[in-house]
């Protein structure tokens, strides 16, 4: 049973990992916050369950219409909140994504209504059994997802062109500009990127819950954003792992404690690992940002 | 306009002003849902089942809570900008586990009976608060919590105690952000811990930066940002996608918010030339 | 931007925010001298399809009564107020309702939520307040003398609900499960125990419920705890959102237990989110949307159809919407006996009706019969169903 628990732990821990590597992307590399990034989450399990169920695509085209629609978003984000916003002030884009995230949700809200609306259980993919082991085949392949996401993300900051723009702007914006890199483009391309990452992860956790509602966005985006700050700002590395662990730690604490402590135990842990070692989990040390 | 909008608005003032005190120091932190909710809590329980009177009970429990404040500020000198922004918001969620799981006070169920508020009251309080703010600005105090947001070491250099200047803006900030929570439990007449989450200090947030992150800011903004979304009911449910629209372009249209620091300062320099405490 | 540029575009934000304030504020005329019977519900937020609909059930009721003459010769004018599902605003709005609108008798608010806040500031303007909804118990009661709500709590309703439900499954065995965030089900899922023991079932997790928040969208550890726990049935109190979503994640792990509940789960979303995994679950309810009886069914008929275009996805009947359509019916009774008409002293009118509210018995209405206790609370009759092929049908 605590073996069950355990994968139980893993499996919802990959859902927050999905969304905190795209909060540490546009973190890391651009120290910027965007607080609509659960709303944009949000977005593409709306897009992806309109494409499923109303239009019968299979679930692969889901789940690229899904990250295209929240690439959308991320690109009407970046115009709206990030390209004309004079970097003096680094309260207005935060609070500007603020503004975006309640247009989203509650555009969602009127199109779809308040309830969460379903995702028929014919979608489901099916359980895979290990003795007496379950594992949902849905769960298992956000898993194997993420991780592929982890690994691929990892090759484009090393091998690509692009990742060398974008790791020269996480170390030194001014410097980049002046070696003629266009931070304008890098911050788009990320952007976009992360969000169309954060969408592809909306539709599966839709599809892992059986539903998509318009008003999830702040709940998973805020843990998520602790998940981030634990495992070390700038190490999408660091946000996969610790994704998993905190998802080990809430579902054991709901097996063996209570429900009623879930909520605080990922803050708990977040204030922890500021006050002692605030590089985070994985991260290395940094000099501060801020 | 409903006289409740101005209700909501006296005790916004003051939230916001709390938050001031602490971004005056140049410490982000957003713990005022937390110690909102502490002042909440305390001044119900005490009138309620202890029935004292309000104002002490406010008075009580805003030292209780300064006193919080000052025993979290201590961890929190480790953290800066960006860090103690969001370790403020693990403290503020922290809290409302705590709340919810603490049956005398109501835990889930909420916390009710309360009377007593009324807008005179509320005023009178906001009134308090401005004085103080506004003696701190003008004092020695001020004048050295300033220097630590302008530049710390530089601060610490020139032999300010920045761990007791520090320790005393979250300790004060706390105090106010008690009075705004027992002022905002009586005048609602029921409170839950969902109403100090960390929602509620983003929107004090807002009301910070929006003004313009100054005390003439403030005045502006939390009225103006308050009584918004009451204006067009005829939107519906486009209401609060009207709210976020502004909100996107203020932020690009004016990001140093309505009245910010040099606005302040070439007003100010308009009708005197000398100003020992604000030369710059 | 250039610094002017940039000032006057400001300037322009500002004038065009300050004519939208200056356009909301503008009241429209009332013609005649109309009974006003102030409302408030959650049209948008997340109450919004109960708001929505319940405002519907309200405009057929004030509608079939307005074309039958009214009350006392006069219209009943229905003022409805979005409180967006923000207690803030509810209270804001019934500020407005009770001083600016000059409402006789306030409707509302839809959730127990905002009833928390909006009873207390009700029963200090010395208006009345009728909730139609809300299950959370007490709430009335605690607010007297001018609250009253016309729903009945659950520890009342759930007793036939849980007999049937024994019988019919051969429950031996439960597990507590219950939402711990959510009021109402806090306060049933401790009176749960008893009802279960005095009827000769043993609850396996007594001290230790299975428990979730409200909000919740993880279940598997929950399910992967009630499998060890071997019960023959789930005593539970709880949400129907995530109520759907445990089930279905039963159902996905191979469990296939069913519960008894009362009106925490009484929504039509709950088998529309439920599906197949919430086939034979047993519900307390006050309405039967199927009762022959001809004033049901053509209230039903009614408000399917405008139902239809308001909330498309979303548009059966539940008990909110019955008891909100009573509501008015009661409403109306008491305006007609105690003579109030539209242009009557407020504060006089308001007396009146709050003395006529105290006194409602045995009212018929499609939620069978209601009374008014002298504690503000509901008494009425209850009906078991059981949802069968997708709807919830009459418990045989």
């Amino acid at each position: 049973m605590f073996l069950q628990q355990l994968l139980n732990g893993l499996l919802l821990g990959s859902m927050y990992s999905l969304v905190a590597i795209g909060y540490s992307l546009i973190f890391g590399i651009l120290n910027l916050l965007n607080l609509a990034h659960g709303e944009v989450f949000m977005i593409g399990g709306f897009v992806g369950l309109y494409v499923a169920v109303s239009l019968h695509q299979p679930i692969l085209v889901s789940v690229m219409a899904a990250a295209a629609g929240a690439g959308l978003c991320g690109l009407l984000l970046e115009i709206t909140c990030f390209r004309y916003i004079k970097k003096e002030y680094p309260m207005a884009p935060l609070l500007a994504t603020v503004g975006f995230a309640l247009i989203l949700s509650n555009l969602a809200s009127l199109v779809s209504g308040a309830e969460p609306r379903m995702f028929p259980m014919e979608i489901d993919l099916g359980y895979l059994q290990i003795g007496d082991l379950y594992i949902s085949n849905l769960q298992l392949s956000m898993f194997v997802f993420a991780v592929l996401l982890m690994v691929a993300i990892d090759l484009i900051v090393k091998k690509t062109e692009i990742g060398r723009f974008m790791r020269a702007a996480a170390e030194n914006v001014n410097l980049s500009r002046l070696v003629g890199i266009d931070i304008r483009q890098v911050t788009r391309i990320i952007l976009i990127l992360s969000s169309a990452l954060g969408g592809a992860a909306g539709i599966l956790v839709g599809m892992r819950m059986g539903k998509v509602s318009p008003f999830i966005g702040s709940t998973i985006g805020m843990k998520a954003l602790a998940v981030m700050v634990i495992g070390g700002l700038t190490e999408v590395r660091g946000s996969m792992f610790t994704g998993l662990i905190i998802g080990v730690i809430e579902v054991l604490v709901v097996a063996y404690l209570s429900s009623a402590y879930v909520d605080g135990v990922v803050w708990v842990l977040l204030i922890m690992i500021l006050l002692f070692r605030p590089s985070g989990l994985f991260g290395s040390t940094q000099v501060d940002k801020l | 306009m409903s006289p409740v909008i101005w209700a909501y608005v006296g005790i916004n003032l003051i939230l916001t002003l709390s938050l001031y005190l602490n971004f005056y120091c140049g410490q982000f932190s957003l713990g005022v849902a937390a110690f909102m909710g502490l002042g909440a809590y305390l001044s119900s329980v005490l009138t309620v089942t202890y029935g004292l009177n309000l104002n002490l009970a406010l008075l009580i429990s805003s030292a209780v809570t300064c006193v919080v404040g000052v025993l979290l500020a201590f961890p929190a000198l480790r953290l800066k900008g960006f860090y103690l922004a969001i370790a403020t918001i693990g403290l503020v969620e922290i809290f409302r586990v705590m709340f919810k799981n603490i049956p005398f006070i109501g835990g889930t169920a909420g916390f009710s009976g309360m009377v007593g508020t009324s807008l005179p009251l509320i005023y009178a309080w906001v009134i308090l608060t401005l004085a103080l703010v506004w003696k701190i600005e003008h004092s020695r105090l001020g004048w050295a919590m300033r220097a630590i947001h302008q530049d710390e070491t530089v601060a610490e250099m020139t032999g300010l105690n920045t761990t007791y200047l520090k320790v005393v803006s979250f300790g004060i900030g706390a105090a106010v952000a008690a009075i705004g929570g027992g002022l905002y439990a009586h005048y609602m007449f029921y409170i839950d811990p969902d109403a100090f989450g960390f929602h509620r200090s983003l929107i004090i947030l807002l009301f910070l930066v929006f003004g313009g992150q100054t005390m003439w800011g403030i005045l502006v903004g939390v009225p103006i940002l308050t009584i918004l979304p009451e204006c067009v009911p005829q939107l519906g449910g486009m209401r609060m996608v009207f709210y976020g629209a502004i909100l996107v372009l203020i932020m690009n249209l004016r990001p140093q918010g309505m009245v910010p620091e040099d606005l302040v300062r070439r007003v100010h320099g308009r009708y005197s030339h000398m100003r020992g405490t604000r030369s710059q | 931007m250039g610094r002017t540029y940039g000032r006057f575009v400001a300037f322009g934000v500002f004038a065009g925010l300050m004519l939208f304030v200056g356009a909301g504020t503008l009241q429209p005329a009332f013609g005649g001298e109309p009974i006003r019977i102030g409302s408030l519900l959650s049209k948008t937020g997340g109450g919004a399809d109960w708001g929505k609909k319940m405002e519907v059930a309200a405009q057929i009721a004030v509608e079939e009564i307005n074309t039958k003459g009214g009350v006392n010769g006069c219209k009943l004018d229905l003022v409805v107020k979005d409180t967006g599902t923000d207690y803030q605003r509810a209270v804001a709005l019934l500020r407005d309702l009770a001083v600016q609108d000059r409402a006789q008798v306030i409707l509302g608010p839809a959730m127990s939520g905002e009833q928390n806040v909006v009873f207390p500031m009700a029963n200090k303007l010395e208006i009345p307040i009728f909730g139609a909804t809300g299950a959370a118990a007490g709430i009335a009661a605690k607010n007297r003398p001018w609250s009253f709500k016309n729903t009945v709590s659950d520890a009342k309703m759930l007793g036939p609900a849980i007999e049937a439900f024994i019988k019919k499954y051969k429950i031996r065995k439960v597990a507590l499960v219950q939402d711990t965030k959510d009021g109402w089900s806090v306060a049933t899922a401790k009176i749960l125990p008893a009802m279960y023991k005095e009827r000769g079932v043993e609850v396996v997790n007594e001290s230790n419920p299975i428990s979730w928040e409200t909000g919740a969208i993880d279940f598997t550890a929950q399910v992967g705890r009630l499998k060890e726990l071997k019960p023959d049935g789930l005593a539970i109190a709880a949400i129907y959102g995530e109520v759907a979503s445990f089930a279905r994640e039963m159902q996905k792990q191979g469990l296939n237990l069913k519960g008894a509940d009362g009106s925490g789960i009484y929504a039509s979303e709950f088998i529309v989110q439920g599906g197949k995994a919430v086939e034979g679950w047993v519900v307390a309810s006050s309405f039967w949307p199927d009762n022959p009886d001809p004033k049901v069914s053509s209230f039903v008929k009614k408000f399917r159809a405008r139902a239809a275009a308001v909330t498309p996805k979303n548009p059966e009947p539940t008990w909110a919407d019955g008891n909100t359509y009573d509501a008015i019916y009661i409403l109306a009774d008491v305006l007609r006996k105690q003579k109030i008409t539209g242009g009557m002293d407020l504060k006089a009118s308001r007396q009146l009706i709050k003395e006529g509210l105290q006194n409602v018995k045995n009212f018929p209405g499609v939620t069978g019969s209601t009374s008014i206790g002298t504690d503000g609370e509901g008494v009425k009759q209850t009906y078991v169903l059981i949802i069968k092929d997708g709807r919830f049908q009459r418990f045989e």
